[in-house]
């Protein structure tokens, strides 16, 4: 339950630090993504502030609700889980070791390709995502949680390094930034506090534990500080852009998707039928040609040019756009859904990892816009169990 | 439980080939050639574009009346721009009729036309006066040529790359006895 009471944790934390902003924040007449989306979506900027606000409010207190019948459910669930040992078993299997190992083959093709592509390729700053880039960046998109899912389970230092450094590939290559605040919530910062959160009766293991967490954080903060300033002095084309629009940058990009999750209403109530719908999003995340998702779409009203991407309308949007009844409603239902599937797969193997970033990505993009790659992601590891059921142990075993 | 020789020389083998491939991104020097980015607009109710050998469909980004093409090329310039034009002209279907495709009969062409209709039953590309694509249905509005960013150190790759070398690093160590 750790990484899906981070995950849980994340999503209160942000959107009620988002009700909070919106209600009492700053004048966003200066956060140029939310004008261009208040532009769209109209009257003005402060008509627009209003119903993203209320959207803000009815998605926090749907994902309160959500958070509750999670620790009802894991209550009700006295299984023992076996949270990770099942795997380091595994990996010295095999048909585990084959299936680990194409995978890792796969990704080092899609990461070489990428990164020879990109190191011959200097585009224009306000190019975010090169045409030729986005199926790598899909793959990638992929198999990240997987990586960090392998990561979380292997107890073995020589695994982890071997992880570390795949998801590290991935981080340095992808355009979005949630990438690499996700890997190092999830993969670092989670698991910190619940350490330190153990470690609090023991007196000198405690400042132990605060110490690292401390400094997890604060390493976390600069990564992801780093990344925004560079972000924001390349899309500027500008060198000189001030650490202070740091913040700025971060403020945006927190309160951007109620701006977005509100156009789509408004889009869906202008052209309901030029929407795509889920079996679109569906269709979109396979590549299938010439199908948008409502996300793409979105963007692409927002930001004409070559330069692809998605707009982040949340639950709220993906609701909107695939159904008359009351939006919130879908925003209690899917992750509730996400949960239910977690606790029904538990009994065959316990993959908190990939359903925390699935409720993460889902309460920013919305549900089907990761559950094709969710189910890519657990068909891998309810594989690599019966991979692991079905081969024989190796004769001989190394001790560590 | 260490892993086996033969999983840590095919895991070494991968960092590896991510490894070089991290070092060439981070070190990539190569100059780009500028994008040229053309936007035209056409009448998305009468008209469809079609796949066109001229045009690469990666490069290519159709939103409601708006078409966008991205060429990276040293040649950006007026002169390709109107190439773009003529190609994407060519590309567009906008409702034909049989008449305009010379399948009337002869007299209904006039004899000035009539060289023009055999040539089109002959297969080859003619507009037929009165079945030209119009302003209206497909026009060029303009051009603009962005120079590549500045290539800059990303500490995040360095960062990667680094952490890629520790991984290998480990996975190449003799294990312990």
């Amino acid at each position: 339950m750790l990484y899906l009471r981070a995950a849980l944790g994340l999503i209160i934390v942000y959107f009620a630090g988002a009700v909070l902003l919106l209600a009492v924040g700053p004048d966003l007449g200066a956060y140029s993504d939310i004008v261009l989306t208040c532009n769209v979506s109209g009257p003005d900027v402060a008509g627009c502030s209003e119903r993203a606000l209320s959207i803000a409010v009815g998605l926090l207190v749907a994902i309160v609700a959500v958070a509750l019948m999670a620790e009802v459910l894991h209550r009700q669930d006295l299984r023992i889980v076996d949270s990770g040992a099942w795997f380091d078993r595994a990996a010295g299997k095999p048909g585990p070791q084959v299936l680990i190992l194409s995978f890792l083959a796969m990704l080092t093709v899609v990461l070489m390709l990428h990164n020879l592509m990109r190191g011959g390729n200097a585009l224009p700053a306000a190019v975010r995502i090169a045409p030729g880039e986005s199926p790598f960046v899909s793959l990638e998109n992929l198999c990240w949680p997987l990586l960090l899912q392998l990561f979380a389970w292997t107890r073995q230092p020589l695994w982890k390094a071997v992880f570390a450094a795949f998801l590290a590939a991935v981080a340095a290559l992808s355009p979005f930034r949630a990438v690499l605040f996700a890997m190092l919530f999830f993969g670092a910062v989670a698991p910190l506090v619940a350490w330190a959160w153990s470690q609090r009766a023991v007196s000198k293991a405690k400042w132990r534990a605060l110490a690292a967490l401390l400094c997890m954080v604060a390493l976390s903060a600069i990564a992801m500080g780093y990344e925004t300033l560079v972000r924001e002095r390349m899309y500027a084309g500008d060198a000189s852009v001030q650490p202070a629009a740091l913040a700025e940058g971060l403020v945006s990009r927190a309160l951007t998707p109620f701006f977005q999750a509100d156009l789509a209403a408004v889009v869906v109530a202008r052209h309901a039928e030029a929407v795509p719908d889920f079996i679109d999003t569906m269709a979109s995340k396979f590549r299938r040609d010439g199908v948008t998702n409502l996300n793409q779409r979105l963007y692409a009203l927002l930001y004409q040019g070559g330069s692809e991407g998605q707009t982040t309308s949340m639950l709220y949007g993906e609701a909107v756009a695939n159904s008359a009844y009351w939006p919130f409603w879908w925003a209690f239902s899917a992750p509730l859904l996400l949960l239910v599937i977690f606790f029904a797969l538990r009994g065959t193997v316990a993959m908190p990892m990939l359903f925390a970033i699935a409720l993460w990505r889902s309460a920013m993009g919305g549900l089907f816009d990761i559950l094709p790659a969710l189910i890519l992601q657990v068909g891998f590891c309810l594989l690599l169990v019966a991979s692991e059921r079905a081969s024989p142990a190796m004769r001989r075993q190394v001790p560590s | 439980m260490s892993l086996p020789a033969g999983i840590r020389a095919i895991a070494g083998a991968l960092l590896l080939a991510v490894a070089v491939s991290q070092l060439w991104n981070v070190l990539g020097l190569s100059r780009s050639p500028p994008t040229m980015v053309s936007h035209f607009v056409f009448n998305p109710g009468k008209c469809a574009l079609r796949a066109s050998p001229d045009i690469a469909p990666q490069s290519l980004s159709v939103e409601g009346r708006n078409i966008q093409l991205w060429v990276q090329s040293a040649d950006a310039s007026e002169t390709m721009f109107k190439a773009q034009g003529t190609a994407l002209r060519r590309a567009l279907d906008c409702g034909t009729s049989p008449w305009c495709e010379g399948k009337g009969a002869d007299d209904t062409y006039g004899t000035d036309q009539l060289p023009l209709v055999q040539r089109k039953r002959r297969g080859e590309a003619v507009e037929l006066r009165g079945c030209e694509i119009t302003a209206d249905d497909f026009s060029p509005v303009s051009f603009k040529v962005l120079q590549p960013a500045s290539r800059r150190l990303d500490a995040l790759a360095a960062i990667a790359l680094i952490v890629n070398l520790i991984a290998l690093a480990m996975v190449l160590r003799p294990a312990r006895k």
